[in-house]
């Protein structure tokens, strides 16, 4: 590290700062197993680690017979949060109950237990599922296994977060969690496994929905029924979810991953997405993955010729207001960009942020529409004939610029448009772009900017 | 509208003044409160010197910038803002850190307090044993050897 972490002349200015800013604002940040360490810098540290608001064990690193020590010498009165790494076991089973028991006997607030790969079925205990104390619950399983017990009832009723991660979830569980949770205001699942309908009409006080489905399942076989959602979020691999109700949405955030070249499943899949968009017409403020647009290009290329499949599911008209794209600019997101735009009469904002999550390789749907024999080298063309670059890596600044050009002849109502560019890719200097001026476009605010690639910690 | 901006002047414990919007102060509770409650255009904030006082309102105007066209969708005002923190942030050493966590505290700024106090938990957690800590944060043992053994004997269990 850099010649700044030392002090010259060192006044030891840190061991001045208050408990209440050591315990609750810094060391409640880091692994108890580094605070207790804390206790051998000087006097002034030697107890502060023991009323840390929070509590963060690995026991991939300490053992239970150290976990239950330091329980035993902890002495903050309130634990505000826990956290737990482990592997279960049959010798750690019982370690668990009793380390999740203690949490809930310190009326903690915020749980979070991570139990890694194993092929011990581990089972939550009762207690798990009644407590008056936590707001937020986080659980990150690795294994497949019931959460909760048959004969359990549930009864959290301060949690106001809910995120369960690879959690075998099966509809009777799912119906009884929510049941127990009556003031839940965001909920986040990765894995719907069993989980056919996820009914949370009666979850009147959520608003947020985070959902994400890698698994292989047929399109459409899974059920959302959320009135009450403001913000969803979903990263949906194979379309497996129907959006039955989602009436009171207002913003929404969508990606998949088909890379099936199979020309039937194909069809299913673009249908869905024109079902999925219909869902949405509602919506102001939208996000769309490059993938679902790639979908939406074939959507549109093939258009007429599987009418019978697309029956009664044409492009709707979307009230969205403010536009974000992840997408990396390359042929196989224009026609769909091009046709969005059309059916966004609404529009006044667009974002074109240079990121994609897990992009399906690009020869898909070269593949798929060779085999509906379209021309592929020319049904990738803009309604004005512009032609565009094959991978990101080709671009150039004349395809931005046709870009722009694309958003202000399509859209009446925009007053901004940004598009960032990932410097990694950047073939060009950002200010060779030419930015087109139409007639009927003189008020469009355009910003190019090149970004690092963002991790798409949330997409 | 024509929107006429209130200017304050804040003055450090070393009699630096920097003129600033009155929105800036406002991200600051006690700042708020102390111009609420006396509405003068110059106000005396002894506990700050004026070095960490000028980081204090860099880091304000930032966020207040940020706050005023942030409504306006596309979070990359968000990321850019996460930027502009972590560069402000790479740029400081320690000890202008922990005054920057103590006039945090003070003027009850919590996003900037945990900005700081982020920074060093970071700097804790990266260290692999308690000396390297110490010798990192420039903290002083008072610990007689007897002693030192003592706490490590003492909690010898999470240490292996």
């Amino acid at each position: 590290m850099g010649d700044n972490r030392k002090i010259e002349g060192a006044i030891d200015s840190i061991s001045n700062l208050p408990d209440e800013i050591l315990q609750q604002h810094i060391l409640c940040f880091i692994p108890t197993k580094i605070s207790i360490s804390t206790s051998l810098l000087s006097r002034r540290w030697r107890h502060v680690w023991c009323e840390v608001p929070s509590i963060s064990l690995d026991v991939d690193t300490l053992t239970a017979a150290s976990v239950n020590e330091t329980l035993t010498r902890y002495t903050a009165p309130k634990t505000k949060s826990f956290h737990l790494r482990i592997k279960p076991t049959t010798e750690t089973k019982p370690y668990i109950d009793r380390w999740i028991k203690w949490a809930m006997s310190h009326n903690v607030e915020s749980l979070s237990l991570y139990l890694c790969n194993s092929y011990f079925k581990y089972v939550f205990p009762n207690f798990f599922w009644n407590s008056s104390s936590v707001k937020q619950l986080n659980t990150d399983l690795e294994i497949s296994c019931m959460i909760v017990p048959l004969e359990c009832t549930v009864s959290l009723t301060s949690l106001q977060k809910l995120s369960l991660t690879r959690c075998s979830l099966y509809n009777g569980s799912m119906a009884k969690i929510l049941s127990g949770c009556p003031v839940l205001e965001n909920l986040t699942l990765d894995y719907l496994d069993e989980l056919n309908v996820l009914d949370l009409s009666k979850s009147l006080r959520l608003r947020t929905l985070e959902v994400q489905s890698d698994e292989w399942s047929s399109p459409g076989t899974k059920q959302i029924v959320a009135p009450h959602i403001h913000c969803l979020s979903l990263y949906d691999a194979e379309l497996s979810c129907t959006l039955v109700d989602v009436a009171s949405l207002a913003e929404a955030n969508l990606e998949i991953y088909c890379d099936s070249d199979c020309n039937d499943h194909n069809d299913v899949l673009q249908t869905m997405g024109l079902r999925m968009l219909e869902k949405l017409h509602n919506v102001e403020k939208l996000t769309f993955g490059g993938n679902f647009i790639q979908l939406l290009s074939l959507a549109e290329i093939v258009g007429d010729p599987f009418l019978i499949l697309n029956a009664g599911v044409p492009f709707p008209i979307l009230k969205v207001k403010a536009l974000t794209l992840d997408i990396k600019i390359c042929q196989y997101v224009i026609p769909g960009i091009e046709r969005l735009l059309q059916i966004s009469p609404d529009l006044e904002t667009l974002t074109v942020r240079g990121r994609t999550r897990f992009q399906v390789p690009e020869e898909f749907a070269g593949n798929y529409l060779k085999l509906r024999c379209f021309n592929v080298n020319k049904c990738w063309r803009s309604k004005d004939g512009a032609s565009w670059n094959k991978c990101c890596e080709d671009l150039k600044s004349e395809h931005v610029s046709s870009l722009v050009e694309l958003v202000l002849k399509n859209t009446e109502k925009l007053d901004k448009m940004v598009v960032l560019l990932d410097e990694r890719y950047l073939n060009f200097k950002i200010e060779d772009v030419v930015v087109p001026t139409l007639p009927n476009n003189k008020n469009v605010n355009v910003v190019l900017s090149n970004t690092k690639l963002m991790a798409l910690e949330k997409w | 509208m024509e929107n006429e901006k209130k200017m304050i002047t804040l003055k450090s414990s070393d009699d630096v003044t920097f003129e600033v919007e009155e929105a800036v102060v406002l991200e600051s509770q006690f700042l708020s409160h102390l111009v609420q409650d006396c509405p003068a255009p110059e106000h005396k904030i002894k506990e700050v010197t004026g070095k960490i006082l000028s980081k204090v309102v860099e880091y304000c105007e930032k966020h207040v910038v940020v706050v005023v066209d942030g409504g306006d969708s596309s979070s990359s005002s968000g990321d850019d803002l996460k930027k502009w923190d972590d560069k402000f942030i790479k740029e400081m050493d320690l000890s202008t850190v922990y005054d920057l966590i103590a006039a945090a505290n003070y003027l009850n700024i919590q996003a900037l307090l945990d900005l700081m106090c982020q920074r060093v938990a970071d700097v804790i957690t990266a260290c692999k044993d308690h000396k390297e800590i110490r010798e990192t944060l420039g903290i002083v043992s008072d610990y007689t050897a007897e002693e030192e053994a003592e706490v490590l004997k003492e909690n010898e269990w999470a240490f292996d």
